[in-house]
């Protein structure tokens, strides 16, 4: 351990590291790669997204005159508001400033849960008008093949919406941590990884927004 | 410090959110705009500056680049590759597969 580390640091030290400053980098390398696999797991969807909508042009563009890009345009800040706060709890956690950080990351918090709200809102709308995927598609009006809009619709924000999911619960678990005084500018390693996570979710949406609300 | 790393300042997060959020409503605005074939170009553009801005600023890979970088370049490439040679090959394809679609649709 270097000099100066606090009790947290030396605790949570696994002993396969050097020291604090080696566990980070390891960590945080880590967590690039698995983020890595996330890009590529997620690009096999924004694949059969560029194939059906190359194929099916007018689908596409029915399909997406049936969002809402209102309630598409407010989850977009709501995911960016989190992403500022999650990075500036890691900037908290570096500092040692642990109220703030309790702050940032209770609103990150707060953030996911009102974009998951605003979904729910919009997959309830859907549903009531019969815009699903695959043989549940039960609109009349509608060109040929439009349950094809849906299918990837729901394939793509679903899987988005499964990932919010699992960053509030690993985001709870850090608010739970950070109440019991675990971080501090010697151990922040967790925070750090989990606001990488947390931004590759908002970058998703950034793609996800432009393409299915508004092209 | 132990674990030397770079402090973001609260000014570059700030500026860094209200940068995304205006080309958000950026995006939002030209959504009207018809731009012809190039509406895609244009959307996926606009995000991808934004894309940009939460690696670099929120991401810190402004600071502490190299091998981080390096493996979202990497994993950029062949997401670019893996797309247009799928489309590529969809495209070589399509005649054949429209003629199938048609063939049972009408039988």
């Amino acid at each position: 351990m270097s000099r100066g580390a606090g009790a947290a640091a030396e605790r949570f030290l696994a002993h396969h590291f050097e020291d604090g400053e080696h566990q980070l980098a390891a960590g945080k390398l880590g967590t690039w790669i698995f983020l890595v696999t996330e890009v590529l797991f997620f690009s096999g969807l924004f694949c059969a997204f560029a194939v059906f909508r190359s194929a099916h042009p007018e689908v596409f563009a029915w399909g997406a005159a049936q969002l809402d890009p209102a309630l598409g345009a407010v989850n977009t800040g709501v995911l960016l508001v989190s992403s500022l706060t999650m990075a500036w709890a890691v900037r908290c956690a570096q500092l040692g400033q642990t109220r703030g950080l309790r702050i940032c990351l209770a609103v990150t918090l707060l953030c996911a849960g009102a974009f998951l709200a605003i979904k729910s809102v919009e997959y309830a709308h859907k549903w009531h008008d019969g815009l699903l995927p695959g043989r549940y598609f039960a609109e009349a009006d509608a060109p040929l093949d439009a349950h094809l809009f849906f299918g990837i619709y729901f394939g793509m924000t679903g899987l988005h919406g499964v990932h919010v999911l699992a960053g509030i619960a690993v985001i709870a678990w850090l608010l739970r941590r950070a109440i019991r005084g675990d971080f501090g500018p010697d151990y922040y390693g967790p925070v750090d990884f989990v606001a990488l996570y947390w931004h590759l979710v908002d970058l998703v949406w950034i793609y996800l927004f432009p393409l299915l609300y508004l092209l | 410090m132990s674990p030397r790393a770079h402090v973001a300042s609260v000014r570059s997060l700030v500026l860094t959110w209200g940068a995304l959020m205006t080309l958000t409503a950026l995006t939002v605005a030209l959504a009207d705009v018809p731009f012809g074939r190039f509406d895609v170009a244009v959307a996926l553009g606009i995000a991808s500056v934004k894309a940009a801005l939460v690696g670099l600023s929120f991401m810190h890979l402004r600071h502490e680049g190299g091998m981080h970088a390096l493996a979202l370049l990497l994993a950029l490439f062949f997401v670019f590759a893996f797309v247009s040679i799928t489309l590529l090959d969809h495209a070589e394809y399509r005649p054949d597969v429209e003629e199938r679609v048609e063939d049972l649709r009408y039988r």
